[in-house]
């Protein structure tokens, strides 16, 4: 079919430019259009359809080729083991501040009270990272 | 920093509980999002890798906390925590990065609102909100509770990490578990047993034996509810949907949240100290949530019980 020979000239396209995939290449091509700059591919209209049309079945780009695994992404699993330490760390010892503030750094205060610093504190923790998942949306697992 | 400056009642509630949580909030959830860019099937074990700092951090925080805080007073403990952090995200900011450019979205503040119209996810959600009023009430009362009860000083402050160094399998074997026997199930199973363990153990057993069995039990829940919680709703929404719903779900457990322990504290002070009330809001709201929940199911499935669902 003429999509399928649109398809392996693209691919042939693509590896012609140095892309490690046609995937790398449809991925970089959109993200060249949505900059508004000329798609650097010499490839007629009819190819470029094809090339914005291919992703749509398979996903948003970049999907299909997920390392799921890897020098960098290994390290990211560990940084972001490290911030999860310090930040949902601190949430899991609220009982230690609210217990030192109880006995020994703010005693006036009742229990209530005191309650308030570290309740709002996993409020915020929780409801903002509904405003920060929106302005940080790539993928969500499912 | 500024906590750690901090010995008046607002000035403590601003540092610590608006500015350093926003910003932990930020930090948390770029480095979940961006790593769902990295891994696709192996998604779960990197995610349960990950969300395992929290409960390292909660197991070494309240320990290390405890050793400098007489040793160096308040302030400069907390000054030592925070440097150990600097150096920590560190690490995390020279490392974490996303591999995809960031997709902006139009923001359609209805969007929230309109996943509640659906029967099993309204249920769903007020089962969540529910369990969250009482799940961190054991988290900020435990220790003052044990202690009016007269356990010793020195198995204290080893409560906190005992319930987090459990809620590390809490979060990785029910989520094994749902995979084989369907996610409500688990979910209902977990939430039920934290109940009766609050209701069963934590109210009678006022020695050392009953405090850690419903320490370790509770820990074990907990973990699991906060890791079964989005895949619940995951579960139920259309796969464009689930960022939003997630996002919703999560706005609406935080109220649950924020309003369960002044709660607790009202009830201990009305009762002079003791902790019954508190123990019995905390149990009886999570009894609650499981009704919801089940209803929740009831919508999808009726009444079948040996069904995965």
């Amino acid at each position: 079919m003429s999509r399928t020979n649109s398809l392996s000239s693209d691919t042939a396209v693509s590896k012609s430019q140095g892309y490690a995939s046609d995937q790398d290449a449809i991925k970089h091509q959109q993200v060249a259009d949505a900059q508004h700059e000329k798609p650097t591919t010499t490839a007629s209209p009819d190819n470029q359809d094809v090339e914005k049309a291919a992703p749509a079945p398979a996903g948003p780009p970049g999907m299909g080729d997920f390392p799921d695994g890897g020098k960098e992404a290994w390290l990211a699993c560990f940084g972001g083991w490290c911030a999860l330490f310090c930040t949902f760390g601190l949430i899991n010892c609220v009982g230690v501040f609210q217990n030192y503030y109880q006995t020994v750094y703010l005693p006036t205060y009742d229990s209530s009270t005191l309650s308030w610093i570290t309740s709002t504190q996993v409020f915020f923790m929780v409801f903002c990272g509904t405003i920060v998942s929106f302005f940080s949306f790539y993928v969500y697992i499912s | 920093m500024m906590l750690s400056l901090s010995n008046q009642y607002y000035s403590i509630f601003l540092s610590q509980s608006v500015v350093s949580s926003i910003g932990s909030s930020a930090v948390f959830n770029s480095c979940i999002n961006c790593l769902s860019t990295w891994f696709r099937r192996k998604s779960a074990m990197a995610y349960g890798i990950m969300v395992s700092g929290s409960s390292f951090g909660g197991v070494v925080l309240p320990i290390l906390m405890n050793y400098l805080i007489p040793k160096y007073g308040f302030p400069w403990a907390i000054r030592i925590v925070a440097f150990m952090f600097l150096g920590l995200l560190v690490i995390t900011n020279l490392t974490v990065k996303s591999r995809l450019p960031p997709r902006p979205r139009p923001f359609v503040f209805m969007e929230y609102f309109h996943s509640l119209r659906e029967p099993r996810m309204a249920l769903t959600v007020v089962g969540f909100f529910l369990f969250m009023w009482s799940m961190f009430l054991p988290f900020n009362f435990v220790i003052l509770q044990a202690r009016a009860a007269g356990i010793s000083d020195s198995l204290l402050p080893y409560l906190l990490p005992i319930l987090n160094a459990v809620s590390i399998f809490g979060r990785v074997l029910p989520g094994i578990a749902a995979d084989k026997w369907g996610r409500y199930n688990v979910m209902i199973s977990i939430m039920l047993l934290s109940a009766i363990v609050c209701l069963a153990v934590w109210i009678p057993v006022n020695n050392v034996g009953g405090i850690l069995a419903f320490v370790i039990i509770f820990g074990f829940s907990s973990g699991g509810f906060i890791s079964l919680g989005p895949t619940l709703i995951a579960q139920i929404s259309e796969i464009q949907q689930i960022g939003t719903r997630i996002g919703m779900a999560f706005a609406v457990q935080a109220f649950g949240a924020l309003t369960g322990s002044p709660i607790g504290g009202a009830i201990v002070e009305h009762q002079h100290g003791q902790y019954i009330g508190l123990q019995l809001f905390c149990g009886l709201t999570m009894v609650a949530g499981v009704c919801f929940i089940f209803a929740g199911r009831y919508c999808q499935v009726g009444l079948k019980v040996a069904t995965k669902v």
